[in-house]
């Protein structure tokens, strides 16, 4: 068997740099390069750069009572006569090496192709061309103001602040500190703060960007891609009334004298503590709501339906104000909260719509047969669109050509 | 260079040098070894084999990058070795035909430079911060309980806290997003 015997020292150097921020142009394509050479180096690359990932390797790290114990014993062995240890002294222990690592390796990044196979589709979204989304008010203001970019939090007084960058404390007119760590913002309302007009502050996210927020009444918001939501700094009246549009994932901290309200477009969705997910992109033609813990009551805004929702279930309130409630995968559900696309038999034509709103770009088809391929797998949601589709190209003879944030796809003439 | 002198003083049989060197590498490979075989005494004693073997050869080393080299694939073949001979005692494993492939290996020895560079980072933060985020995060402790481990107030873990986070931050200078979700994970638990 040949051996790869060269250990890329560079890359860890390139890879510890970029953690660093301090990676040239040059290097940075470098790295590129590396990444996009072979799946795993993608693999290891997204889990650089995941701090959970991290997070949870350094714990794992050696200490110092190890290299203590491993110092003495060298020292014992080269001293006075060198020996090597004998072969048979390594008495070996069951190797448990072999479903862990591999699975962790292989887990993320593949995608299985199913060919020809088109089993029926429950619930596809309407296939209507709906034209584009009316633009809220906060999103026009943005659009002048804010790279597309970045997340931005609108405070009170309309001034706009640009988040996600160095930690800092800001302070609001009614004397509520917000304070901003990077990824994630957290009201600490003033005691006096009781204003009879509340101060309302609203954070929009872009694309591929994801944004965390502490509410003043403790309540926890993942803030998916592409959404906005408009909250109150200090919650007085006798309801917490928060509005969104996009995706967020809220754990509500419990107070039953004070019912959490969230209103989209369509639904009405109102708790009094729980978790649970609400999916209200305006391009999706319709509202998903899916209840993690808890019980949660969802109303169509313009219709009169109602329901009370069970965990594991999610109810989907359609652009008619028709409601139906259904079966959750928490799974699904919650997988962009944790940086992964999850495709079930999903069609190319839905699984690339789904990327469409992650990434912002536009999709095109050039073929009507590749829309009707099928996908099955895990993806990290990598920041870069370009590797993703590579993964996707890798196992289906499709093409895709990015250009001007509208990507086209194409059937490959075998 | 100063650390192709290392080097030169290790060949040279001088044992500071060789325990500055193993203070550099010992715990990579340590970290290298244990992923790989998934046990702890095991990896121990692979890591040990390579330092052993470096000190038997030492004259033939001119540099640090050839003694950095020489310790991994030391580890590397012999957790191939021990794979192969677990293989043949377990029968599972040996029908799943997964060979300890060089690929992920390398891809791990890699993991192991990084992290190692950021546990470096750590290290140089101040003592007061240190334990916060080692008791904190690494023990994943509450702030309570590493205010009643360190015997100090809740308020002086979160400043600690806090100062870890400037601190790390300083040295890592404008984060990228994910180390940054690592740093205020740290802050918030």
């Amino acid at each position: 068997m040949i051996q790869d015997d060269h250990i890329d020292f560079e890359v860890a150097i390139l890879i510890g740099k970029y953690l660093r921020n301090e990676i040239r142009a040059d290097e940075k394509r470098e790295l590129e390069a590396w990444r996009s050479a072979h799946p795993d180096n993608a693999v290891l690359w997204e889990k650089m750069v995941n701090a959970d990932y991290i997070g949870g390797r350094l714990s794992e790290w050696p200490d110092e009572t190890q290299s203590d114990g491993l110092w003495q014993k060298i020292q014992a062995s080269t001293k006075g006569k060198i020996k090597y240890p004998a072969n048979e002294r390594r008495r070996l222990k069951l190797v448990g090496y072999a479903a862990a690592a591999l699975a962790a390796f292989m887990g993320l990044g593949t995608l299985v192709y199913h060919l020809g196979e088109q089993p029926p589709h429950q619930y596809d979204a309407p296939l209507v061309q709906t034209p584009e989304p009316p633009v809220s008010p906060a999103h026009a203001v943005i659009s002048n103001v804010a790279e597309a970019s970045d997340i931005t939090l609108i405070m009170g007084d309309g001034s706009i602040v640009t988040l996600g960058g160095d930690p800092e404390s800001l302070q609001e007119a009614d004397g509520t500190r917000i304070n901003e760590t990077g990824s994630g913002l957290t009201y600490a309302p003033s005691k006096e703060s009781t204003s009879l007009s509340p101060v309302m502050n609203t954070v929009i996210t872009p694309a591929a960007r994801t944004y965390h927020l502490t509410l003043a009444d403790g309540t926890r918001v993942w803030l998916n891609a592409g959404s906005t939501i408009k909250y109150p700094t200090a919650f007085n009246g006798n309801e917490r009334g928060v509005t969104l549009k996009g995706e967020a994932y809220f754990e509500v901290a419990r107070d039953p004298s004070k019912p959490f309200v969230v209103m989209t477009d369509k639904s009405h969705i109102r708790v009094l503590g729980t978790r649970f997910n609400v999916k209200s992109y305006p391009q999706d033609g319709m509202d998903r709501t899916a209840l993690l813990g808890g019980s949660l009551r969802v109303s169509s805004l313009r219709g009169h339906h109602s329901t009370l929702l069970e965990p594991g279930y999610e109810a989907v309130v359609q652009e008619d104000n028709d409601m139906s409630v259904s079966k959750a995968d928490a799974k699904k559900v919650l997988a962009w909260k944790n940086g992964l696309f999850i495709f079930e038999n999903e069609s190319l034509e839905s699984l690339t719509e789904e990327l469409s709103k992650w990434y912002g770009v536009k999709i095109r088809f050039g073929d009507d047969e590749v829309k009707g391929y099928h996908f099955t797998g895990r993806l990290q949601r990598y920041e870069d669109i370009q590797f993703l589709l590579e993964i996707i190209a890798e196992t289906a003879k499709v093409k895709f050509t990015l250009r001007d944030d509208i990507l086209s796809i194409s059937k490959v003439q075998p | 260079m100063d650390q192709d002198q290392l080097a030169l003083r290790v060949s040279n049989g001088d044992e500071q040098a060789f325990r500055d060197v193993f203070d550099m590498f010992n715990k990579r490979l340590l970290y290298l070894a244990r992923e790989i075989v998934s046990d702890a005494t095991l990896a121990e004693d692979i890591v040990q084999e390579a330092f052993v073997k470096l000190w038997c050869r030492k004259e033939t080393f001119d540099n640090l990058t050839a003694i950095k080299a020489f310790l991994y694939l030391c580890v590397k073949n012999a957790c191939r070795n021990a794979y192969k001979h677990a293989k043949v005692v377990d029968k599972y494993l040996s029908r799943q035909e997964t060979p300890v492939e060089d690929r992920v290996v390398l891809v791990k020895m890699i993991e192991a430079e990084v992290l190692d560079g950021l546990h470096q980072a750590i290290e140089k933060l101040p003592n007061g911060c240190k334990d916060v985020i080692y008791l904190g995060y690494f023990a994943e402790m509450s702030n309570q309980e590493v205010a009643d481990a360190l015997n100090v107030s809740i308020n002086t873990v979160k400043t600690q806290k806090l100062r870890a986070l400037r601190s790390l931050r300083g040295f890592l200078k404008d984060l990228s997003p994910g180390i940054l979700l690592l740093i205020t994970e740290i802050f918030y638990r």
